[in-house]
């Protein structure tokens, strides 16, 4: 009868979407009851199948071109609109140009835009981990080692990411930490700095649980930046709600309900 | 007047950003549409896009964004073969019992690219109301209040159809395993709990 209740539960807490008392609970039940694990196990594994072998078609020859020119023929788009368009273009430029000189200019810090372009190169396997690892200690143990600044533990036992393990990278110009999972077949990427504090204005802020927390999308890639002594972050995903969904690699699970109204409003 | 312009500098990137999403909108609007309307409807899209790009917000989920004109448009083109789609929705009772079906037999094979037609065609063929929760959860990652906004009905709804939706496809490609003899065909729907 107990089982009976907490899987209705499951598919929302294998989904990372159920509020935090009730994944408690099923945290809870979870441990003294293998059938509903395995539930959860299948559940996870099937879902996980779906969104790796879903085949994804191509796009028609063409395409692009031809949505081009529906966008330059639509309805109240003006000959002039080129023209606009293109002064528009002139002026992101010299915005752009300008705001790499001007003092503490809102842009995305070149630690962050590093971390993306790293994390791109880590989805497509062409990033090589030093260790292989999907123990934590081992991992930490391997970058306190491996680092020329303290650490403090920074890889966390998390239930819903798969830790793949660790390297060190050119960040930027500085040698970072870089610890991977993997989340739904998806490549998420934990770059740890020594300590910095980030532009105040860089990205999307947001105050969660005394930290203000940065979140910058780039090219389809979530980027969150944050400081927590002793160390300074950066965590890159595909995943959604701004990335708040890789919010796992610190958190033994995103069903935290503060934790969810942090990732799951798509309008931070 | 300034901030005219200023919309008008933010549309260029826009439309760069709204390319980025142009695979996944296509692959969503041939889940939605089929072949032969697919790239129809995600120009329309586009289009439409670009006309209420002023109400979309720089910074925001465009990707989900995007994703909810492309259903609007759908549903406005096919309201009704929408009502009918409805009705083949299958009551609440009826989930929860498929909930429970979660034999171990079929994790183990859905394990190489032999599977993906079957899995295409086994949701495709499931009523778009429990197909696209499926497809935009599993296959294209989106959160459930995500999910909500671009079908547009409730959360509930949202997590019952979806349900539904992953224990009809399950029963499918489980009965497409065993008529390719990779299951026993005696196999009980309900052995695994």
């Amino acid at each position: 009868m107990e089982c009976e209740a907490f899987r209705r539960l499951l598919p929302a807490y294998g989904d990372n979407e159920l509020g935090v008392e009730s994944a408690l609970e099923v945290e809870r039940h979870l441990q003294g009851c293998a059938g509903c694990r395995t539930i959860l196990e299948h559940q996870r594994a099937f879902s996980a199948a779906i969104g790796r072998l879903y085949p994804r078609a191509p796009l028609p020859p063409g395409m692009e071109d031809r949505l081009s020119a529906a966008w330059r023929s639509a309805p109240g788009r003006r000959p002039w609109v080129g023209l606009l368009a293109l002064a528009a273009s002139a002026v992101l430029v010299l915005t752009g140009l300008w705001s790499l000189v001007r003092p503490n200019a809102p842009t995305t810090p070149p630690g962050v835009l590093a971390a993306t372009e790293i994390h791109r190169h880590a989805s497509r396997q062409e990033v090589s981990l030093a260790i292989h690892s999907s123990d934590v200690a081992a991992v930490n143990t391997w970058l306190a080692a491996a680092l020329p600044f303290p650490l403090n533990q920074p890889v966390q036992k998390t239930n819903d990411m798969a830790l793949q393990g660790a390297a060190t990278v050119d960040l930027a110009g500085e040698r970072a930490g870089y610890v991977q999972y993997r989340r739904d077949g998806q490549v998420v990427s934990l770059f740890l700095l020594p300590p910095r504090e980030w532009p105040p204005h860089a990205g999307k802020k947001m105050r969660f649980r005394g930290i203000d927390f940065h979140l910058f999308t780039i090219d389809g890639v979530n980027a969150i930046a944050w400081n927590h002594a002793p160390l300074s972050y950066v965590l890159v995903s595909g995943l959604g709600a701004h990335g708040g969904q890789a919010c796992a690699a610190c958190h033994s699970s995103t069903t935290d309900s503060a934790l969810l109204g942090f990732a799951g409003d798509g309008n931070i | 007047m300034a901030v005219g312009a200023h919309r008008k500098a933010q549309r260029a990137p826009f439309e760069a950003e709204a390319l980025l999403h142009l695979p996944a909108l296509y692959n969503f609007a041939l889940a939605l549409a089929g072949p032969n309307d697919a790239e129809d409807l995600v120009q329309a899209t586009c289009v439409r896009a670009l006309e209420r790009f002023d109400s979309y917000q720089p910074g925001t989920n465009i990707r989900a964004w995007l994703f909810t004109i492309l259903r609007n448009e759908w549903v406005s083109r096919h309201r009704r073969v929408q009502r009918g789609t409805v009705l083949e929705v299958t009551g609440e009772e009826d989930a929860v019992a498929r909930l429970h079906d979660e034999a171990a037999d079929l994790e183990a094979l859905l394990i190489d690219r032999r599977w993906s037609e079957e899995i295409k065609a086994a949701l495709l063929a499931m009523p778009e109301a429990n197909r696209m929760p499926v497809y935009l959860k599993d296959v294209e990652g989106f959160g459930y209040r995500e999910i909500a906004e671009i079908v547009g009905c409730p959360l509930g709804t949202v997590m019952s159809r979806l349900a539904r939706g992953r224990a009809t496809l399950r029963a499918a490609l489980r009965q497409q395993a065993r008529e390719r003899g990779l299951l026993p065909l005696q196999t009980d729907e309900s052995h695994g709990v």
